[in-house]
């Protein structure tokens, strides 16, 4: 039995060595439009909001909330977790340098959402997304994404849709240069 | 002659805000609450003309021109509405708590507007009353975020729509 805990515990602890080096948190606030589902999803302005908590120099996970803000004020939220990778070098350098300026994310994910003939959230998409222009960095403490275009896949209701964010304000707290100073 | 001259004076003085950087066009993401008819509720992008003559520290006018294309709930295209109207900003501050959001130092701006609201749906005579509380500007470019309005009917005194611009981007050309 010890043997079993000590061996869970080292599979927990070991992979963490694989994103050794940089740490950061940022806030995001941005725009999301959902395409393709109008049946379940009749939101027509979304505001997305979350944390980006960088876990690697060219990894991060995104967690974003994409709340309907009209025609229902606050009426409809789905959560959207994606692991991305930053393709044209380090989003991060963990150091006072602030590194490249320019980048393009690629990600793969979930999406919890109510899409599907029920009314509570459940992991609903896998979604693969694209993210063509991100101007900024952790360590410069402010990031832009611009035009990320995430494919949706609803593995419940086989259907297919596709998200929008025309723009998403990355603003960092944790891991910018000031952490490195 | 001195008259002639404080004439010529006066009139540089009325004419010198055309020759600044008082025109310019913006592109927004707004979203439309028809309350009578949610069928009727839309979203898409709003374009702006404004002109913006002087660069009050207090009160600062400016003319705007909107109009709205986008889909509604049914996916529609539609063209919401037309907007012509005033905003003044209430205030130009630069140390202000938000300086965070942009590399350069931008001010903050907060505005309100008043304009006359047209629907080419509605028939009544539409005021739009807004708010636009993150509204940032530079030299060149104003920067808008939860820009919020309000359509009343004119002679009922009830609200015919609301609406939310959540980006609109302002940029001065001349």
């Amino acid at each position: 039995m010890k043997k079993l805990y000590i061996s869970l515990i080292a599979l927990i602890f070991l992979p963490v060595s694989l994103f050794a080096g940089t740490f950061d948190l940022g806030i995001t606030l941005g725009t999301n439009a959902h395409w393709g589902e109008s049946f379940y999803d009749s939101s027509k302005l979304t505001l997305a909001w979350g944390v980006t908590v960088g876990i690697s120099d060219d990894l991060e996970l995104d967690l974003q909330a994409n709340s309907a803000l009209v025609p229902q004020f606050f009426g409809d939220t789905n959560i959207a977790v994606l692991l991305q990778k930053a393709l044209l070098g380090q989003r991060s350098t963990g150091t006072r340098v602030a590194g490249l300026g320019v980048n393009t994310l690629l990600g793969a994910g979930l999406l919890f959402s109510d899409y599907f003939p029920g009314k509570f959230l459940l992991p609903t998409h896998i979604l693969v997304s694209l993210t063509p222009l991100v101007v900024g960095n952790p360590i410069s403490t402010k990031r832009e994404r611009a035009f990320t275009v995430t494919l949706a896949y609803n593995f419940i209701t086989t259907q297919v849709s596709v998200l929008f964010d025309l723009i998403k304000y990355d603003f960092y707290v944790v891991g910018t240069y000031r952490d490195y100073l | 002659m001195k008259r002639i001259l404080l004439g010529v004076l006066l009139l540089l003085l009325i004419a010198s805000p055309l020759v600044s950087k008082s025109f310019g066009y913006g592109l927004g993401m707004y979203g439309q609450r028809d309350v009578l008819d949610e069928e009727a509720s839309s979203s898409g992008v709003e374009l702006s003309f404004v002109y913006q003559p002087w660069l009050l520290p207090i009160g600062n006018p400016s003319v705007h021109l909107k109009g709205a294309v986008g889909s509604d709930m049914q996916l529609s295209p539609t063209f919401p509405y037309i907007e012509l109207g005033i905003s003044v900003d209430l205030f130009r501050i630069i140390d202000h708590p938000f300086n965070f959001y942009a590399n350069n130092i931008v001010a903050y701006d907060p505005s309100f507007s008043l304009a006359y609201h047209f629907d080419r749906e509605s028939t009544s005579h539409l005021m739009s009353v807004g708010f636009s509380p993150f509204k940032f500007s530079q030299k060149d470019f104003w920067y808008e975020f939860f820009a919020f309005y309000v359509a009343l009917d004119v002679g009922t005194g009830k609200v015919d729509n609301w609406g939310i611009n959540l980006v609109r981007y302002t940029y001065f050309f001349r």
